[in-house]
């Protein structure tokens, strides 16, 4: 491992630095892990990972392979797993929509709040023996594409894929990350185009044992539209990226989020919006419940520059439901505003369940047990309005089940 | 049948017992309709919530029966099986839960409860149907978040509906006319009227004489500093509404 050792290296580093020698070698594999080793596994020591301590998380001792059952598996959809191996669906690529192996791709320099970005650029072979699944939409396609992350086999599983998104193109990415491996890092680059529209799900759901890391870097051209939604059970560390850009006018996003906590699970979700073009529009609204020992994070940030960030629009919202004393919720929300001429907002609450609301519904004969089933559910799936009707009612279904199972 | 026998309950407020009700006895045969009247802070609500279960209440000496049922032994929602119904003061709003699912979901758990079948989707919808157009509730309203973006009077509206919706064999009806115009008033007492039955009663909370001009009390009940001051036939409404509470107090002490 020549190039790699002026660094220190801890036992998990290196144990990753194993990994490094199963891929296609390249200069830039090697470069990427370099970046990564000059910070190291993220731990709460740094910025950004005070609540989310991943480098104590990974623990190479205890093999989980299990996986989680996929809602999304009989929908309809272009379906690609990311497993050992990428499997391509076989008739899907046509004039809409490419699917294709990207040798490397160069560092666009945001590497969103970790180590993790340059690490996962370094691993990630999951496409063939290239490190990069493209996928190009050139038109509007209306079959979702489904990816699906769920890797047995091995201890750890690096992914990455690059969506591009043509001008006035539009695409439905459904993601289902399901653990399998002890430690998973996927990274999603989404280049939408102007006019283009994205509208994005993920589902997340692995074990205590497993430690997930997904990061989507969004970068959106005027007047396009990214639309995200997601639900998060948790695993051992589910940390959720969304690191969006704003490099055009009159463009808009959503990013929804809900999260259903339960013992021993921990989601993460922390996202930071540029404002760097004006008039833009951003909408964001996660909601959780975290029942007795489980840890909910969420970390907000809205930056709007100065004078490219005239005009902004944008609302964040987090709101969370403490289900027992030894329930956890950790928020902080960050607006910095440089621009003038803006509207932003935000609110952010934890606390417990609504009691008038409990006793209304028990009054009507509901069981208790029931009654904070349903009051969670209505407060946790607001969050799906804008997914399509199919989506909205799988969805709406995983949350009522795990509450029930949880109740 | 309600049988409440020397009711004495306390609320906490800080580090001070404060005492509600002190002493009160009623006796609500089935097929009655009986109101309290009195002045604010006299345990109107207080009672309404103790009957029902609502935590936050030391029921500290006497009993509450509901025919033959000891209420203080049951959760909420099992005396909510057993047939006690009551109609908010202030409807509770239920963001994201539809009025047509949430009576449902409530129908079938009481049904649960006392061993019975659940009803079927289209015997439930007919049901619906019918009585929400009684009271002019249309199909739109019935699919909204229960109370959430519903006027006061449409609110008190949805209590009646679910009263009728679920049939209980005791009603409480607590202020249901406050915040009614007088044709949203007639329309709700309307829909009270057509759930007396000779094996229900009812148990009417209100500051005024209006509602019971079309509800026509058996018994009305002058309810002063947590005990029943004295009782009548409807009559005694009449007299309250002309020469108010002071007066009628007066005479009684």
């Amino acid at each position: 491992m020549a190039g790699l050792t002026e660094h220190r290296m801890s036992r998990k580093e290196f144990w990753l630095a194993e990994k490094l020698e199963l891929v296609p070698p390249s200069p830039e594999r090697r470069r990427y892990f370099d970046d990564f080793l000059k910070f190291g596994l993220p731990s709460r020591r740094q910025e950004g990972w005070r609540w989310t301590d991943l480098e104590s998380a990974i623990d190479s001792e205890i093999s989980d392979e299990s996986l989680a059952e996929d809602p999304f598996k009989d929908i309809d959809a272009v379906r690609i797993r990311f497993s050992n191996r990428v499997s391509l669906p076989a008739n899907h690529s046509g004039e809409n929509l490419r699917f294709h192996a990207i040798d490397e791709m160069p560092s666009t320099g945001e590497e969103g709040n970790s180590a993790l970005v340059p690490l996962t650029r370094a691993l990630a072979s999951s496409a063939g023996n290239s490190g990069v699944l493209g996928i190009e939409v050139n038109g509007k396609f209306n079959t979702p594409i489904h990816l699906v992350f769920g890797a047995t086999g091995q201890l750890a599983n690096f992914n990455r894929i690059k969506v591009s998104v043509a001008a006035n193109a539009s695409v439905e990415i459904i993601e289902s990350h399901l653990g399998g491996s002890k430690f998973s890092s996927s990274l999603l680059e989404f280049d939408v185009g102007e006019g283009g529209a994205v509208k994005r799900t993920l589902f997340q759901s692995a074990s205590e044992h497993q430690v997930q890391y997904v990061n989507a870097i969004v970068h959106l051209a005027g007047g396009s539209n990214f639309d995200q939604s997601s639900l998060a059970f948790g695993s051992k560390i589910a940390r959720l990226e969304t690191n969006l850009t704003y490099h055009g006018e009159h463009a808009e996003a959503r990013l929804n989020a809900a999260y259903v906590v339960g013992n021993g699970k921990h989601v993460d979700f922390t996202t930071e919006v540029s404002h760097s073009a004006q008039y833009c529009v951003t909408n964001q609204m996660t909601k959780g419940a975290v029942t007795n020992g489980g840890r909910g994070v969420f970390q907000g940030k809205f930056f709007v520059a100065k004078n490219l960030g005239q005009h902004t629009d944008a609302n964040m919202q987090h709101h969370a439901l403490l289900l027992g004393e030894q329930a956890e919720v950790f928020a902080k929300p960050e607006l910095e505003i440089y621009a003038d001429d803006v509207a932003c907002a935000h609110g952010n609450t934890s606390g417990s369940m609504d009691l008038n609301q409990l006793f209304y519904l028990r009054q009507r004969g509901i069981p208790e047990s029931l009654a904070k089933a349903i009051l969670t559910e209505a407060f946790v799936t607001e969050t799906y309005e804008n997914c399509s009707l199919t989506v909205g009612e799988i969805l709406s279904k995983e949350t009522s089940n795990r509450l029930n199972e949880s109740s | 049948m309600l049988v409440i026998d020397n009711l004495r309950v306390n609320v906490q407020n800080e580090d001070r017992t404060e005492p509600i009700l002190q002493g009160l006895s009623l006796f609500i045969p089935a097929g009655e309709v009986h109101a309290i009247m009195g002045p604010n802070g006299s345990g109107k609500s207080t009672l309404a919530h103790v009957l029902t279960g609502r935590e936050g209440y030391e029921v500290e000496h006497g009993t509450a029966t509901l025919n033959e049922r000891d209420l203080f032994l049951l959760d909420p929602e099992e005396r909510a099986a057993r047939g006690l119904f009551l109609s908010f003061q202030y409807p509770v709003e239920v963001p994201g839960v539809p009025v047509m699912t949430f009576v449902r979901t409530a129908m079938n758990a009481q049904r649960k409860t006392r061993g019975e079948e659940e009803i079927s989707a289209l015997e439930f919808l007919k049901k619906a149907r019918k009585i929400g157009s009684f009271l002019g509730l249309d199909d739109d309203q019935l699919k909204r978040p229960v109370n959430v973006g519903f006027s006061g009077g449409e609110k008190k509206r949805l209590e009646v509906f679910q009263m009728l919706m679920l049939e209980p064999s005791f009603a409480i009806l607590d202020e249901t006319d406050s915040g009614l115009d007088i044709d949203a008033l007639r329309v709700v007492a309307d829909g009270v009227n057509q759930l007396r039955h000779n094996d229900r009663g009812m148990l009417v909370i209100t500051h005024y004489q209006r509602l019971l001009d079309y509800l026509k009390p058996d018994k009305v009940h002058v309810l002063v500093d947590g005990k029943i001051l004295t009782s009548g036939g409807p009559e005694l409404a009449l007299r309250l509404e002309a020469e108010g509470y002071d007066g009628v107090i007066a005479e009684a002490v």
